[in-house]
């Protein structure tokens, strides 16, 4: 990408934009509720645009974003703490440790992740498509699909294991976490 | 099945339950204990939770599907042992009206502004979406002009534009949706490609709708919106909402949106449109030029107005 203008909105948002899956995962693998999710990708969008005319334009942006990102995912831990079904604080700084280092292998893990899409049974990437593909709940897909909400759910634990199974053989261990072997 | 085997498979269900957000205080307790035990255990968790995260940001409908599953060909897993488990007695069978295929997003960095605008809504696709876009929006804005005090809207056949594209007939389409993002209507549910019909009202109620004119201009909308289709193959009237108007093509330039409080006139641009604030109604103008005129009355001339890229204006009728 070239130099970027730090005066200019549009260029900060294709950056952002490009920037979305490797922040979307590491946020996602700290903050458990998906609203906060969003809240805290909403507040990294914003504390990155107050910062732009600070990047450096010979990192890396998503690098950049991503130390954004990382101090204000640190801030919410500290709201955590008096969550009672939240991980322990240093459980949670040792995920962190990880998902940011192995949130630069977010782009091959999509890659792979969309080849072992393609080789889901059709059943499982309709389920998937469905749970995905819109505001759907686990409950809101089980009442479409007149079956219980624990069904769905459990077939979402199976074809979570089987895209794992398949990452672990498509990326060959070039990824950190290729599951755990027996 | 071995004590490490009922552990990784009691980690996977865990995860499932934090996955859905299902997670009691004795099941993190239990997931704490997993992971300090084990560094493999940590990295399984975030591939995990960066797999839900990439599906939820992601539509996974626009894949070619095989009809047979893949074998699993990786034995003395405990991945495979749980699908071995859980195969017969999981499968679902799904009506095939089920799966729509969706567009992808794109994820070069040679956006266009509509690939930018689109893509905005998955980054941040919940109601503060708006909020941040136009804020985008406004860091461009270099001037804003309030008009004076307008008055209600004046009925169609009295006011600008209306007869500055051919009309048709009410019945036939005029335009279609041609995209939605976790779009949910008042009046019922429709399928992208839907043809809407002049006259047609349609109340977005949740998420994002992508609707283009015959004549090829573009119209996203955010919920809560409301809008109307016009008797022409490039007009809609926008009762209340947010919108962002794009007009790449030749024929698409004329694209009129009226809202209560103006009539917006697109002449080969990229706006954005707001309603939705309770007071009045802004028009930012991002690329290009609009012409801006707010309703005729009986009593006095429209004003006319053209606004160019990084203008705004707002029409308040308080």
């Amino acid at each position: 990408m070239s130099d970027p203008n730090t005066n200019n909105p549009a260029d900060y948002a294709r950056r952002l934009l490009a920037s979305q899956p490797r922040l979307r995962a590491y946020v996602r693998s700290m903050v458990f509720n998906a609203g906060d999710v969003d809240d805290l990708l909403q507040d990294v969008a914003t504390i990155g645009w107050e910062k732009f005319a600070t990047y450096d334009p010979q990192r890396p942006f998503d690098a950049w974003l991503l130390g954004v990102a990382r101090n204000r995912v640190l801030q919410y831990f500290q709201t955590q703490k008096k969550r009672h079904n939240s991980l322990s604080a240093e459980t949670l700084h040792q995920l962190e440790g990880i998902a940011y280092a192995d949130s630069e292998k977010t782009n091959e893990l999509q890659d792979a992740l969309e080849i072992c899409l393609g080789k889901l049974a059709r059943n499982d990437l309709n389920l998937v498509s469905l749970r995905y593909e819109t505001t759907a709940t686990n409950r809101s897909v089980a009442k479409h699909l007149e079956m219980s909400e624990s069904k769905v759910s459990r077939a979402l634990n199976r074809i979570y294991a089987q895209l794992l199974l398949c990452i672990k053989s498509q990326t060959r261990g070039e990824l950190r976490g290729q599951g755990v072997q027996a | 099945m071995s004590d490490q085997h009922s552990t990784n498979v009691g980690l996977l269900l865990l995860l499932g339950k934090l996955r859905d957000e299902a997670l009691t205080a004795e099941d993190a307790a239990r997931l704490d204990e997993l992971l300090q035990g084990s560094d493999e255990a940590k990295s399984l968790f975030v591939q995990y939770m960066s797999i839900a995260s990439l599906l939820e940001s992601r539509g996974v409908g626009e894949r070619e599907t095989q009809d047979d599953d893949t074998p699993v060909t990786i034995n003395h897993d405990v991945l495979a042992e749980l699908l071995e488990l859980e195969r017969e007695a999981q499968t679902i069978e799904l009506p095939t009206q089920a799966f729509e295929p969706k567009p992808k997003v794109m994820k070069t960095d040679a956006l266009t502004w509509r690939e930018v605008t689109s893509a905005a809504a998955y980054l941040l696709n919940k109601p503060k979406m708006w909020g941040s876009l136009a804020a985008l929006l406004a860091l461009a804005v270099t001037l804003v002009i309030v008009l004076g005090p307008s008055t209600t809207p004046a009925p169609i056949a009295n006011t600008v534009g209306q007869d500055s594209t051919p009309q048709v007939n009410p019945i036939t389409p005029v335009a279609t949706l041609t995209a939605t993002h976790n779009a949910k209507w008042a009046e019922r549910a429709l399928a992208r490609g839907s043809a809407l019909q002049a006259g047609q009202t349609l109340t977005l109620t949740a998420g994002f709708a992508e609707i283009t004119t015959n004549d090829g201009a573009i119209a996203i909308l955010e919920a809560p919106a409301t809008i109307e289709l016009l008797n022409n193959n490039n007009a809609l009237r926008l009762h209340s909402g947010k919108l962002v108007g794009i007009c790449e093509t030749e024929s698409s330039k004329g694209f009129l949106v009226r809202t209560p409080h103006m009539d917006i006139t697109d002449l080969g641009t990229r706006f954005g449109v707001d309603t939705s604030m309770g007071r009045g109604t802004e028009v930012h103008v991002v690329e290009g030029s609009v012409q801006v005129e707010d309703p005729a009355r009986l009593d006095t001339q429209p004003r006319t107005l053209q606004l160019a890229k990084g203008q705004a204006i707002r029409v308040d009728p308080s």
